[in-house]
C-alpha cells in the first residue's frame, strides 16, 4: 500500500516526461523512500524543496536537452527570433542612413544586443550570448508593461514585444550548458538577412515593421512542423 | 566536470552501484559536503551515459523496488584520471604558494 509520501511524490514526479517516468518512476521512488522510514513522516511528510527543485530542474533538462526536440526547437526558435531582429536592424539603420535621423537611442542599444547575442550563441559562448539575450528580453517587457500600464492597447504591446520576448526566453533557456553546438551556416545566413534587410527598405519602403512579426511567423510555423510535445524518446537514447 | 560528476565518477570507479548506492557513496565521499538530490543524480547519470563515461550494467529487484545499476565506461575511467590530475596539479601550485607565503 503506498504512503502519502510515496503519493505525494509520485504527483511531484508527473513535471517529468511521461516516457521518462516509464523508465525511471519506480527507481527514483525507491531512492527517495530509502532513507524516509518512520511512520509518521510517511503519512504527512512532503518531498521538500530541494528535493522539488531538482525535480523541476530534471524535467527541464529532460525536455531542452541536446538530442531533445524541444530543445531543438527552442534553440531553432532564438536564433530565427534574433535573426529577425538582425534584419530588422539594417533596415532601421538603412532608414536612418537615408532620412539622416538617429534619435531613437533605445532602438539602437536594441539592435546592438540582439547582433551580439546572435553572435555570441553561434560562436559558442553561451553565458554571454543568454546574459545579453536577457537584457534583450527585458528592454521589450519594460516598454511592454508600461504600454499595458498607461492604457495603451494590451494587445498591441503583445503583437509588438512579444516576438522579442519569446526570443529572449528561448534563447535564455535553450542555450543551457548541455546544448549542442550551433551549426556554422549560421554565420552564412545573417550576412544574407542583413543584406536582405537592407534591400528591402530601398526596394519596398514600408516593409521594416512587419520583419519581428514575419520571423514570429517563422518561428510558429518552425514549432508546429517539429511539433516537440509529441516526440516519444526513450532514456536510452541520451 | 563539476564535483557532483567527479564524486558519481568516483563512487563509480570502485564498482558498478545503483542509484541509492550513488547517493550514500557521495555522501561519504564528500564527508557529507554534498547531498545528491534524486533529480540531480538522475541527471548527472544521463548526462554521464550521453557523454559515454557511464553506462548502464544490471537490474535487480529488492524488496519490491527495481534497483538499476551502473558502471563506469573506460572513457569514464580516463575522464577520471585527466580530472584527477588536473586537480592535483593545481594543489601542488596552490600548495607552493602557500607554502612560500608561510601560511602552509
Amino acid at each position: 500500500m503506498r504512503s502519502n509520501l510515496e503519493r505525494r511524490y509520485r504527483a511531484l514526479l508527473r513535471v517529468l516526461p511521461a516516457w521518462y517516468r516509464a523508465e525511471r518512476e519506480e527507481e527514483m521512488v525507491g531512492i527517495f523512500l530509502a532513507d524516509r522510514t518512520d511512520g509518521l513522516d510517511l503519512e504527512h511528510g512532503w518531498p521538500g524543496w530541494g528535493e522539488t527543485g531538482a525535480t523541476l530542474a530534471l524535467s527541464v533538462r529532460v525536455r531542452l536537452g541536446a538530442r531533445r526536440a524541444a530543445g531543438t526547437v527552442l534553440r531553432a526558435v532564438a536564433l530565427t527570433g534574433l535573426l529577425g531582429q538582425l534584419v530588422a536592424a539594417a533596415q532601421s539603420w538603412t532608414v536612418t542612413a537615408r532620412v539622416g535621423f538617429f534619435g531613437d537611442v533605445q532602438g539602437w542599444w536594441y539592435d546592438v544586443a540582439a547582433a551580439v547575442a546572435f553572435a555570441a550563441l553561434v560562436a559558442g559562448r553561451r553565458a554571454t550570448g543568454r546574459v545579453v539575450a536577457g537584457l534583450l528580453g527585458l528592454m521589450a517587457l519594460v516598454p511592454a508593461v508600461w504600454s499595458v500600464a498607461v492604457g495603451f492597447p494590451s494587445w498591441w504591446a503583445l503583437v509588438w514585444h512579444g516576438p522579442a520576448l519569446v526570443t529572449a526566453a528561448a534563447a535564455v533557456a535553450g542555450f543551457h550548458r548541455e546544448a549542442p553546438p550551433v551549426s556554422r551556416r549560421w554565420w552564412l545566413v545573417a550576412p544574407v538577412g542583413l543584406v536582405a534587410g537592407i534591400a528591402s527598405v530601398v526596394f519596398t519602403p514600408g516593409l521594416s515593421t512587419r520583419t519581428m512579426l514575419a520571423a514570429w511567423l517563422i518561428a510558429a510555423v518552425v514549432v508546429a512542423v517539429l511539433r516537440p510535445w509529441s516526440v516519444r524518446e526513450p532514456v536510452s537514447a541520451t | 566536470m563539476s564535483e557532483q560528476v567527479f564524486l558519481v565518477l568516483t563512487a563509480l570507479a570502485e564498482e558498478p552501484l545503483h542509484g541509492y548506492a550513488i547517493v550514500r557513496a557521495v555522501d561519504g565521499l564528500s564527508e557529507g559536503r554534498t547531498r545528491l538530490r534524486v533529480g540531480t543524480l538522475y541527471g548527472v547519470l544521463d548526462r554521464l551515459v550521453a557523454e559515454g563515461l557511464a553506462e548502464r550494467d544490471r537490474e535487480e529487484v529488492h524488496q519490491g523496488r527495481l534497483r538499476r545499476y551502473y558502471r563506469l565506461t573506460d572513457a569514464g575511467v580516463r575522464a577520471l584520471s585527466a580530472e584527477v590530475a588536473r586537480l592535483s596539479a593545481n594543489v601542488r601550485a596552490a600548495s607552493s604558494v602557500l607554502k612560500a607565503r608561510g601560511a602552509l
